[in-house]
């Protein structure tokens, strides 16, 4: 081609690009005048907030609602709540994706032919409801009601309802239903009950295989008292554990036990208090030693910090009591918290709320009852029996012998797929209602939204619809009504304002110490696991047990261990796959008795030869097993059989590399470092201080401002509730497996997790490190990345051509690319319980966009900004009172709902800020030898802290 | 390419050239007509007749981000009794009668893209038509200055007011 054709190629695609260019058709843009001006102190597009209490699991975090004009935009927690203080975690942060979830029922629906359903209308429904009542009742029937955990005043409406109707009201299923741990508790203090575990008080931790980061107990909860005692009472947290988890490389110290040995273990260190109970194994080191294949000098180390520390707890729970040795374990562990004078931090009195939630045991015996054909109208509500109990139960066949099943959920599950009639459920932002987390605190549960989205309904609304159609007496108009005559009974008049104020409502409860007993020693009978393959469903922090497994958002952030995002995989120790030669991606196939699985293989460093991990939210109905003594479930299958089918699939694994190649990425293990040994200053030092001067460039100048962050390595736990958080506030992209697997992940920040010590893991949050040096900015051709005069580097989406030079010569991996266009989108896959989520995101998750924040299009650089919009609202507000942005007005998403308060922000050049006086002790920064000079530092604790004077901190 | 093909490929591609531009030429009238609002709400009689503040209907000019739109119901407390007679005001009471918004056209907007504060501007003392043109004199609301970059940009240099990026990119 010669120049004279290419000039007139460029004019003939440059008069087609004018032509596309041209704006669309006039007045399309649409002000919309509302009907009636907005209630007092409120404005068109500026946020507010609303208190409410988070659903997506039994720990009720109190949640603070951000809305604009009337539609909830993120979840935040809620400050000063007794739960979670001011944080939430992954599922939480997710838990705005649920109401806006593309997978939601949107009408009730009744079956039609073999496997197709219809949308019907809620009169229908109810029709069809009282004429199989009727039916089942000629028949002389019972009626069944079965619901998931059940905590508040919706317990009584549902008593209410069954007594009035007839109905039998089942225990309620829960897959985590702490069956074993409150059988023991029941046998050691006469207390069916989990209690709340104060490890605020505590110096010393020992976990044993308890998730307490995860799901067991409270975990936002725990994750915050873990972070406050380490930094206030310099806690040293010990997790001993039968196979590999987050808890364990989170721990300062991980115990490798072998499967089942736990009570060996809590035997010895009973001994160590001088306290033998009848019936548990051999206590003497050496046979502990052998049971457990912990080294004696391990234990005797072990036993020795356990005695010395002022005030121990020791917690067992999760994997560890869903094992054949469940039961023994949790009754020693009762007993080493006797003998070690732990009770005091064990809270009876805030005990876990179970409501009326059964064991397995129950399961099965109302399987029994259906399998007999005695099952007629069966209510299933909020639970998902048919897709999580044990396989043996064969629970979705069952469930087809009753006469008419009709379920209540928010989505498609195995259980629906199993029911005549699906009512859909209401949101927790669109329903009245609240939530008992533990005993004396109420969290309040109010509609957010102004719409609602679907046709759906709160239960409580359904079972008041349906009392009024059955015995024609209605005396509440809503469910809310009902509600608020309940809270006046409970609380007297005028408890109103407070609540809705707070959130919550908690009744001082004086703690009664517990008095252990024996116990008869035939339950403290062990049993060795027996040889060969064994694979254990692990609980996940990401879809809890399961629950969260739709939600797309959940699927797109790593597990934290293997920053796997979409799909299933089975996690291999590295022996077993050296003897099995296999790599990450090979497909095994896994069978227990009559059930097979294939899934790839992921290599688990850490993890015990012999040992497959699955997580529970993948693995659905298995073949797990009911503990016989405590109706508990047993996640260990033993005896699997394991076998390479040949085949191989590519894991979408984000992490770049699960080595730092000696690059000094994390200095040293920053868990084994002490404190005060003077190591940071030295680092600083020899490594920051050398590289500070060689510099060509000019330095940069500040004049008010210089935003800065500080993390805690020692307090970051891992959890991904950062990134989650980010997300939502920045309404990042979600790509979708295939995107995944080409490395076109979206997240801002990410944990990289780094396997280099031999006992441990180090992880390191990494984000855009804002550097004063910033090799991007220099190569942008377009000025669409330049240096903010407040240090941030800024990206101007709408200025950027996307060229990726920036990415390419940013040594961070935090620049990401749009390659597709990933902004909301519709999908015809609405229906799919699982759906592989290929596609970008679906409508109506396009409501959950941030309006402050621009939605990129494809073909731009995006990138972490440190909440900008947070810092302009901020300033907004300074200016309206005509002063400075002050300390901690500005805080990033991530930072605000940290559970361990690990991430620090502030104005580097303010002197008493938090953020300088960290710098100021000395920190370390990622590739500082580069000369970037980020402004993101990490630390490793301990850190001053805004609530606590620095000669508190001394003593600590 | 060319000496194959002959001279009245050159023709037709200049051709094609000018139909574009008339194409677009006529186009652009349409483009920037001032378009049709669901009913013919005069400023000028408000201002000038009525002598209503700016402020007086647009409620949260100080007090957020948009100036906003006045309420169906802000309009009926006045239009209870005035005009009633008018055809305008009769569309406007049967917006009121049947629950419904009024979907105004929008006229004065800045990109997605862009973060724009009434409050910054007004609480200043910037005057409204600074950005707004004359538009208490106006019959029908037109776009009397352009919001382009180069319009804010101009102004904040000459106030001295920021003009870091992301005073306004979001």
């Amino acid at each position: 081609m010669n120049r004279r054709d290419f000039l007139k190629a460029v004019g003939v695609v440059s008069g087609g690009a004018v032509v596309a260019g041209c704006e669309p058709k006039k007045g399309t843009y649409k002000a919309i005048a509302p009907l009636f001006p907005l209630p007092e102190g409120r404005a068109p597009g500026e946020p507010y907030y609303i208190r409410t209490t988070c659903t997506e699991c039994p720990a009720g975090c109190g949640v603070t609602v951000r809305v604009i004009d009337g539609v909830p935009i993120k979840l935040e927690g809620t400050p000063g709540h007794p739960v979670n203080d001011g944080s939430l975690c992954v599922r939480g942060q997710a838990g705005i994706t649920r109401l806006y979830n593309p997978r939601r029922i949107q009408k009730p629906m009744r079956r039609k032919g073999a496997d197709g359903w219809e949308e019907i209308e809620w009169e229908q429904a109810y029709g069809d409801i009282i004429a199989a009542v009727k039916r089942s009742r000629q028949e002389g029937k019972k009626n069944l009601y079965l619901s998931g955990r059940t905590s508040g005043m919706l317990g009584r409406l549902i008593d209410e309802f069954c007594q009035k109707t007839g109905f039998e009201r089942l225990p309620e299923y829960e897959v985590f239903d702490y069956a074993t741990l409150r059988r023991a508790n029941e046998l050691v203090f006469s207390i069916r009950e989990v209690p709340s575990y104060n490890i605020a008080a505590s110096d010393f931790l020992l976990t044993i295989g308890a998730d307490v980061l995860q799901t067991f107990g409270s975990p936002v909860s725990q994750q915050k008292q873990i972070a406050r005692a380490k930094r206030e009472n310099g806690l040293k947290w010990v997790h001993a554990e039968p196979h590999v988890s987050l808890e364990g490389l989170q721990a300062h110290r991980r115990v490798a036990l072998k499967p089942g040995s736990e009570p060996h273990l809590l035997s010895y260190l009973l001994a160590a208090y001088g306290k033998s109970v009848p019936g548990a194994p051999a206590a003497d080191a050496p046979s502990v030693s052998r049971a457990t294949g912990v080294s004696e000098d391990v234990l005797r180390d072990l036993a020795q910090q356990l005695r010395a520390a002022a005030r121990p707890l020791v917690i067992a729970g999760g994997v560890s009591l869903a094992g054949e040795n469940g039961l023994a374990t949790a009754v020693l562990c009762a007993q080493l918290q006797s003998a070690g004078g732990m009770l005091t931090r064990l809270d009876f009195s805030r005990s876990l709320e179970m409501g009326r939630v059964g064991t397995l045991k129950d399961l099965q015996a109302l399987s029994e009852r259906l399998e007999k054909g005695q099952g007629g109208v069966l209510f299933i509500a909020r639970t998902d029996p048919a897709g999580t109990a044990p396989e043996a139960m064969r629970f979705a066949e069952k469930m087809e012998k009753a006469s008419y099943r009709v379920a209540f959920a928010d989505a498609i599950s195995a259980t629906t797929e199993k029911c005549d009639l699906v009512l859909p459920l209401s949101h927790a932002l669109e329903s009245a209602g609240d939530e008992v987390p533990r005993k004396g605190l109420r969290g309040l549960v109010q509609p957010v939204i102004e719409k609602q989205l679907h046709d759906t309904k709160t239960e409580g609304d359904i079972l008041l619809d349906l009392l009024d159609e059955m015995t024609a007496e209605r005396e509440f108009r809503s469910f809310a009504a009902f509600l608020k005559q309940q809270w006046r009974e409970a609380y007297g008049p005028g408890y109103e304002p407070q609540f809705s104020e707070t959130g919550y409502r908690e009744a001082s409860a004086k703690p009664a110490l517990p008095a252990a007993r024996p116990v008869p020693p035939e339950v403290l009978k062990t049993a060795a696991l027996p040889e060969g393959p064994t694979l254990v469903l692990t609980p996940s922090v990401r879809y809890f047990d399961g629950r969260s497994r739709n939600l797309k958002l959940l699927n797109e952030i790593p597990d934290p261990l293997t920053t796997i995002t979409y799909g299933e995989w089975v996690s291999v120790s590295e022996e077993d796959a050296r003897d099995l030669k296999l790599r990450d991606g090979d497909e095994l196939e896994i069978a227990a008795d009559s059930w097979t699985r294939v899934l790839p293989a992921k290599i688990q460093k850490h993890l015990p030869s012999g040992v497959m991990m699955v997580d529970r939210g993948v693995a659905g109905a298995c073949p797990t097993k009911v503990d016989p003594a405590t109706g508990g479930e047993i996640v260990w299958l033993t005896g699997v059989r394991v076998r390479r089918t040949g085949g191989a699939v590519k894991l979408p694994v984000m992490s770049g590399s699960p080595s730092q190649h000696g690059r000094g990425i994390i200095p040293d293990p920053v868990h084994l470092k002490k404190k005060g040994d003077g190591h940071d200053g030295d680092h600083e030092k020899g490594h920051g201080e050398g590289h500070h001067n060689l510099t060509l460039y000019p330095e940069q100048e500040y004049k008010d401002y210089r935003w800065a962050m500080a993390i805690d390595l020692d307090a970051c736990n891992a959890c991904g509730a950062c990134v989650a958080a980010c997300y939502v506030e920045n309404n990042i992209g979600m790509t979708g497996r295939d995107q995944h697997l080409r490395g076109r992940e979206m997240s801002w920040i990410r944990i990289e997790p780094f396997y280099d010590r031999e006992d441990g893991a180090d992880f390191l949050p990494m984000l855009c490190q804002q550097c004063d040096a910033a090799p991007c900015e220099a190569v942008c051709p377009v000025f669409a990345t330049y240096h903010n005069p407040e240090g941030l580097n800024a990206q101007i989406y709408n200025r950027c051509v996307g060229t990726r030079y920036c990415a390419n010569n940013c040594p961070y991996k935090v620049r990401r690319f749009n390659w597709f266009d990933y902004r909301p989108r519709r999908d015809p896959q609405l229906r799919q319980p699982h759906g592989d989520f290929t596609d970008s995101i679906e409508m109506p998750m396009d409501w959950v966009s941030n309006p402050l924040v621009s939605l990129r299009k494809r073909g731009v650089m995006e990138k972490c900004t440190f909440c900008v919009q947070r810092i302009r609202e901020a300033r907004d507000h300074a200016k309206d009172k005509g002063r400075k942005i002050e300390e901690g007005e500005v805080i990033p998403a991530c930072a605000q709902t940290c559970p361990s308060e690990a991430i620090i922000f502030g104005n580097s050049l303010d002197p008493d800020s938090r953020v300088a006086k960290i710098i100021h002790q000395g920190t370390h920064r990622v590739f500082e030898e580069l000369g970037t000079r980020p402004a993101v530092h990490y630390v490793n604790g301990p850190i001053p802290d805004a609530h606590f004077k620095d000669s508190e901190r001394g003593e600590a | 390419m060319l000496k194959r093909l002959g001279a009245w490929a050159v023709y037709a591609y200049f051709a094609l050239f000018l139909a574009i531009i008339v194409a677009l030429g006529s186009y652009w009238n349409y483009l920037y007509a001032t378009p049709e609002q669901p009913i013919a709400f005069p400023h000028k009689t408000h201002v000038q007749v009525v002598n209503l503040k700016c402020d007086n209907c647009h409620l949260y000019t100080d007090k957020g981000r948009q100036a906003g739109i006045p309420s169906v119901q802000k309009c009926m407390e006045c239009h209870q009794a005035v005009k009633t007679e008018s055809p305008e005001i009769q569309k406007l009471t049967k917006y009121w009668e049947e629950n419904r918004e009024i979907e105004w056209a929008q006229i004065h907007k800045v990109p997605e893209y862009v973060y724009f504060s009434h409050k910054r501007h007004v609480t200043k003392g910037i005057p409204c038509e600074t950005c707004h043109g004359q538009i208490g004199y106006e019959m029908v609301v037109h776009k009397a200055k352009s919001l382009s970059m180069g319009f804010c940009v101009t102004c904040h240099r000459q106030n001295n007011a920021p003009v870091d990026c992301y005073t306004c990119h979001k």
